[in-house]
C-alpha cells in the first residue's frame, strides 16, 4: 500500500473505492484488521504513514553552494551607528514633518558613513537597498556604503542591479525599428547623449510615417543634447498637426541660444516694452495675436478672468531671453525692476519676468527679484508660493544665504521657502540670524517650517546654543511654551549623537 | 533592547530621551537584584522617577503613560547600554527605589502564601465538587471526540476531493462542537483544516495527513487509561486539557544556561502567541516558552534573542517535553556570540525523528544548523556536507539572513516541520540577526 493509493481512496471516498491491503503489506502489522478496508483503516494507515514519513524525512543531497560574497576591505560602521541605522530603516513615521525629517536623517547618516569610508553591516543591506530602490537621491550613497556585500547581493536580485551601476539594457537599433513607443523613446534618449546628430537623423527619417501618438514623446527626446543643428527640425515641427508637438518644438527653440525663434520673440517683446523719456517703462501690449505668434506657440485664448492683451504680453515676455532686456533697455536686472511701470501692466510684466527667470535659471535676475523685496512690496501678488519656491531655487549659493540673512530681519512673505533654499549645512552667520529671528514674533506656520528646516540644516554642535535660547526665552516669559525650539534642540542633539557614534 | 519596546513609537521616543541632557540622575547598581534608576525631566516640575529591575526585567515609573514599559524606562535602558549611567552601590539607592523593591518582594511573598493556603485548605466538600467537575468534563470530552471520530470517517467515506470547496463553515461547525465539549485543542486542529483545504497545490495529501493524525488522537484518547503516563499527558495536552502552572512548577526544575535562539509571533484574530525557542547550553535540551496577549497589547519580552539566562525551567509533562516555564532566574540575561550545540542537516533531522517518536503530533521543532542559505525558486539551507533542508513556503525570502551571512556558513536557528524550515535567527559576528 503506497501513500498515493491511500490518497486516491481518500479522495474518491471508500464508499466508492474500497481498498485492499496486500497480505504482506507492512502496514498490516501497524494497522491490524480485515483485508478489505473501510474509512477507519484508511485514516489509521494515513496516520501511521504520515508519522513514518515525517520521522524519516531525508535531506536533499548534493546541493551546491554558489560562490559567497568576497571579503570586505573596508571597516564596518561602529555598532552604535549600525543600531542607529537599523532604527532609521525599520521605524516608520506617518506624520508629514516627522517623515521628512526621518528621510533627511537617513540621508545624513549615509553621508557620514560614506565620508568616513565605512560600510554598512550585511544584515542591514536588504532594508537599505529596498529603501533606496525607489529614491534616486539615496541610491549613490547606499551603493557607496554597501561594500562588496551590496555588490554581491545586487547580482542575486535584479531590483538591486543599480548598485552595480547597471540600468535597464538600452537596447539596440533594432528596438528603434521594432520597439514600442516607450522602448523607442528610451533608445533615442540614450542615443542623444553621445550621438545627438545620429539620433535626430533617425527621428527625421521616421518622422513622416510616425503616428501622431508617438510623435510627442519622440520629439521631447531632443531636449537631451540640444544644439544649433536641431533648429531646422524643430522649426519645421512648429507646423506639426499635433498641438503637443508644436508646444515642445516651441519650448526647445526658446531654449536654443541664438535661434531665429528667440530673435522673433525678442523683437515682439521690444515692441511691447520701451523706455520712456523719464526713464519709465512704457508698455504697449499687442492688440492682436497674429498667425506668426500662434505658430510660435502663443496661446490665443487667455484663461478665464485674464484680459487678452495682458495675456499675450505675458506669453511673449515669458518666452523672451532675459539678456534681451538688459541689452536693449540698458542696465542691470535690478535697475530694470526699479523703473516705474504703468500700474495696470506692472504685475503682469514682473510676473512674466519671474517665470522667464525660473525657466531660464538666471541667478542674477533671481537675486534682483529677491533683493527688490519682491515677496512683500507692491509686487507681492505676482509671486505665489509655488513660483517663489522655484525662484529661490535659481539663486546662487552665496546669494541665497546673504539674501536670507537680510530677509530674516523683516520677515517677508514666503520667508520659509527662502530659508528652505539655503544650502546645507548652514553657515554660521545664517545659524545665528535664524536663532535671533526665532525670538521675534512670527506666524505659527512659518515658525514651524523654519524650525523644521533649522533642526536638519544647522551643524549639530548648535544644540547647546539652541538650548540657551530656549532657557533665555523661558526666563523672560515663564508661562509661554516654546515647543518648536525644544524640537530643534532635540533634533540637533539627536544628530549630534548620530555624528558622535561614528567617532 | 529594541525587543522590549511595546511599539515602534515608544522606541523612537525612548531614543530621543536616551541622552544625558534629559536625565538629572541615572544610576546602575549591581546588588541583588541589579537595578537601574534615574530622574527624567518631563513636562511637569517634578522629574519622573524611573526604575528598572534587570533580572525579570520589571519596570516602575512615576509617569502617567499607559504603555509598558514606558519610554522613560526604555530610555534609561538605552542610556545604560550606551554606558552613560553612573555605577553606584546598591546601599546608596534612594528611598523610592528601595521601597519599590520591598513592595515587590512583599507582593511576591503574599502570592506565594495565598497559593500555599489554596493548596492546603481544600475541604472534603470542595474536593468532591472538583472530582465531580472533572468527571463531567471527561464525559463531555469523550462524547465530543467520539463525534469527531464519526465526522473524520464520514469525510473519508464520502471522499475528501470536495473539501476545498465546502468553505470554512464545514470545519467551523465541527470545531464549535468540540469547543462545547471542552476539547479546545482538538477544536483548533479541526478549525485549521479549513486553511489546509485552501492551501493550494498538494492540499489533499496534507489534508489526509491531518485527518489521519486527528484519528490517531481520538483513538489514543479512547485508550488513554492504557497509555504510559507521559504519553497520556501528551494526548491530554493535544485534546486541550490545561495543566495548572502550580503543577508544572512542582516538576523537578532543569537548571541550565538557556540560550534564546529564536522568537516568532503567531497572530490569531483573538490572540497573539509569542513562541520563544530556547536551547540549554549544558543539557542540549530544547524548550518552548509561550506567552500570550490580546492583539495590540504588548507581549512578554523577557526572553531576548541572542541572550542566555541562567535559570530553572520546569517542563510541561509529556512524552516529548518541550513547552516550559521559567521557575527561577539566577542572574540577569547575558548576550552570547553563537549558540551551541549546532549540528548538520542529518543530525537535525535525526533529532526531529526522535522527537516525533515521542510525540507523533509534533509539527514544530527547533533546529540549530550550521549552514548556508541558498536562493532559488525554493530556498534551501545547505550544510557543509551538501545536505539541504527546504525552507517553509510561508517563510518568504529571508534576504536579511542571506545578506548577513553573505553566502558563508553561519549558525541558523529555525523551526522545522513537515512543510519545511522556517528560519528565525542567524548568528553572525556576535550579532543575532532576526529574519
Amino acid at each position: 500500500m503506497s501513500w498515493n493509493e491511500l490518497l486516491s481512496a481518500a479522495l474518491i471516498g471508500t464508499d466508492r473505492r474500497p481498498i485492499t491491503f496486500a497480505l504482506l503489506d507492512p502496514l498490516r502489522t501497524l494497522v491490524p484488521g480485515e483485508e478489505t478496508a473501510g474509512p477507519h483503516r484508511v485514516l489509521d494507515a494515513a496516520a501511521a504513514m504520515t508519522v513514518v514519513r515525517r520521522a524519516g524525512h531525508s535531506a536533499i543531497h548534493g546541493v551546491k553552494v554558489p560562490p559567497p560574497a568576497p571579503d570586505e576591505s573596508g571597516l564596518p560602521v561602529p555598532p552604535p551607528a549600525a543600531a542607529r541605522l537599523r532604527g532609521l530603516l525599520t521605524e516608520t513615521e506617518h506624520r508629514y514633518h516627522a517623515e521628512q525629517q526621518h528621510a533627511a536623517l537617513l540621508l545624513e547618516w549615509l553621508g557620514l558613513a560614506a565620508a568616513y569610508g565605512l560600510r554598512v553591516p550585511g544584515y542591514l543591506l536588504p532594508d537599505l537597498l529596498e529603501h533606496a530602490r525607489t529614491r534616486a537621491e539615496v541610491r549613490p550613497l547606499a551603493a557607496a556604503v554597501g561594500g562588496q556585500r551590496a555588490y554581491w547581493l545586487a547580482g542575486l536580485r535584479p531590483e538591486w542591479a543599480w548598485v552595480r551601476g547597471e540600468s535597464a539594457p538600452d537596447g539596440s537599433e533594432e528596438s528603434w525599428y521594432d520597439g514600442t513607443v516607450a522602448e523607442r523613446t528610451a533608445y533615442l534618449d540614450a542615443l542623444r547623449m553621445w550621438r545627438p546628430d545620429r539620433a535626430r537623423d533617425l527621428l527625421a527619417e521616421a518622422w513622416p510615417d510616425e503616428p501622431p501618438a508617438g510623435r510627442t514623446a519622440l520629439m521631447a527626446t531632443l531636449a537631451t543634447g540640444l544644439g544649433p543643428e536641431d533648429e531646422a527640425f524643430c522649426e519645421a515641427a512648429l507646423d506639426d498637426r499635433r498641438k503637443e508637438v508644436r508646444t515642445i518644438a516651441a519650448q526647445l527653440l526658446g531654449a536654443l541660444p541664438g535661434s531665429a525663434y528667440q530673435r522673433r520673440m525678442s523683437a515682439r517683446a521690444l515692441e511691447c516694452v520701451r523706455v520712456g523719456h523719464g526713464g519709465e517703462l512704457l508698455v504697449t501690449p499687442p492688440s492682436t495675436c497674429d498667425s506668426a505668434m500662434r505658430r510660435d506657440g502663443i496661446e490665443v485664448k487667455p484663461p478665464h478672468g485674464t484680459g487678452e492683451r495682458s495675456w499675450w504680453l505675458a506669453e511673449i515676455v515669458q518666452r523672451t531671453p532675459l539678456p534681451t532686456w538688459t541689452a536693449a533697455l540698458g542696465g542691470e536686472p535690478a535697475s530694470l525692476l526699479a523703473r516705474s511701470v504703468a500700474v495696470e501692466w506692472r504685475a503682469t510684466l514682473h510676473r512674466a519676468w519671474v517665470e522667464a527667470t525660473v525657466a531660464q535659471r538666471d541667478s542674477a535676475w533671481a537675486a534682483a527679484f529677491v533683493d527688490a523685496d519682491f515677496g512683500r512690496g507692491p509686487n507681492a501678488e505676482a509671486l505665489d508660493a509655488l513660483l517663489a519656491m522655484s525662484l529661490y531655487e535659481v539663486l546662487s549659493a552665496e546669494d541665497v544665504v546673504s539674501l536670507t540673512i537680510a530677509a530674516l530681519e523683516d520677515n517677508p512673505k514666503h520667508l520659509q521657502y527662502l530659508v528652505a533654499a539655503c544650502p546645507r549645512p548652514w553657515p554660521e552667520p545664517l545659524c545665528s540670524a535664524v536663532l535671533e529671528a526665532l525670538r521675534s514674533p512670527m506666524s505659527r506656520s512659518v515658525r514651524q517650517e523654519i524650525c523644521a528646516q533649522a533642526a536638519l540644516a544647522m551643524p549639530p554642535h548648535h544644540a547647546a546654543d539652541v538650548r540657551r535660547v530656549v532657557e533665555a526665552l523661558r526666563a523672560d516669559e515663564p508661562d509661554h511654551d516654546w515647543p518648536y525650539l525644544d524640537e530643534i534642540a532635540r533634533t540637533l542633539t539627536l544628530r549630534h549623537e548620530m555624528h558622535q557614534e561614528f567617532a | 533592547m529594541e525587543a522590549l519596546a511595546p511599539d515602534a513609537s515608544s522606541l523612537s521616543s525612548a531614543r530621543a530621551l536616551a541622552s544625558g541632557v534629559n536625565w538629572s540622575e541615572a544610576n546602575h547598581a549591581r546588588g541583588a537584584p541589579p537595578t537601574l534608576w534615574g530622574l527624567c525631566r518631563g513636562s511637569g516640575a517634578k522629574p519622573y522617577q524611573t526604575c528598572v529591575d534587570l533580572v525579570e526585567p520589571a519596570y516602575k515609573c512615576s509617569c502617567p503613560s499607559r504603555k509598558f514599559p514606558c519610554k522613560h524606562a526604555l530610555g534609561l535602558l538605552l542610556l545604560w547600554s550606551a554606558g552613560s549611567v553612573v555605577e553606584t552601590d546598591a546601599a546608596d539607592a534612594p528611598e523610592w527605589v528601595r521601597e519599590w523593591h520591598a513592595g515587590r518582594a512583599g507582593r511576591a511573598a503574599t502570592r506565594e502564601a495565598r497559593k500555599a493556603t489554596e493548596r492546603g485548605e481544600t475541604t472534603p466538600a470542595q474536593e468532591r465538587a472538583a472530582q465531580r467537575r472533572a468527571a463531567q468534563r471527561a464525559d463531555r470530552v469523550n462524547a465530543g471526540l467520539a463525534e469527531l471520530d464519526r465526522w473524520l470517517l464520514d469525510q473519508v467515506r464520502g471522499g475528501i476531493a470536495g473539501l476545498d470547496r465546502v468553505g470554512y463553515r464545514h470545519f467551523d461547525q465541527m470545531a464549535a462542537r468540540l469547543v462545547d465539549s471542552q476539547a479546545p485543542g482538538a477544536a483548533g486542529d479541526v478549525r485549521r483544516l479549513a486553511g489546509v483545504a485552501a492551501s493550494g497545490a498538494g492540499w489533499p495529501g496534507r489534508m489526509l495527513a491531518d485527518l489521519g493524525l486527528l484519528r490517531l488522537l481520538t483513538g489514543a484518547y479512547r485508550r488513554i487509561a492504557d497509555l504510559p503516563e507521559p504519553l497520556a499527558a501528551t494526548v491530554r495536552g493535544r485534546v486541550g486539557f490545561t495543566v495548572p502552572t502550580e503543577q508544572v512548577l512542582a516538576a523537578p526544575p532543569v537548571r541550565d544556561e538557556w540560550q534564546v535562539i529564536g522568537v516568532r509571533d503567531e497572530f490569531d484574530e483573538r490572540l497573539v502567541t509569542r513562541r520563544s525557542w530556547l536551547i540549554g547550553r549544558g543539557t542540549c535540551r530544547p524548550a518552548l516558552v509561550l506567552s500570550f496577549a490580546m492583539p495590540g497589547q504588548p507581549l512578554a519580552a523577557d526572553l531576548v534573542v541572542g541572550t542566555a539566562v541562567d535559570a530553572d525551567l520546569c517542563f510541561y509533562p509529556g512524552a516529548q517535553p518541550l513547552r516550559a516555564v521559567a521557575a527561577h532566574r539566577h542572574d540577569a540575561p547575558q548576550p552570547f556570540t553563537e549558540p551551541s550545540p549546532s549540528a548538520g542537516v542529518e543530525a537535525a533531522l535525526t533529532g526531529y525523528a526522535d522527537a516525533v517518536a515521542g510525540d507523533p503530533w509534533l509539527t514544530q521543532w527547533p533546529v540549530l544548523v550550521r549552514g548556508t542559505l541558498v536562493r532559488g525558486s525554493q530556498w534551501q539551507l545547505v550544510d557543509a556536507a551538501g545536505d539541504a533542508l527546504p525552507l517553509h513556503p510561508a517563510a518568504g525570502e529571508p534576504w536579511r539572513l542571506l545578506a548577513a551571512g553573505g553566502g558563508h556558513p553561519t549558525v541558523l536557528a529555525g523551526e522545522w516541520g513537515p512543510a519545511g524550515l522556517r528560519p528565525l535567527t542567524c548568528f553572525v559576528d556576535g550579532e543575532a540577526v532576526r529574519a
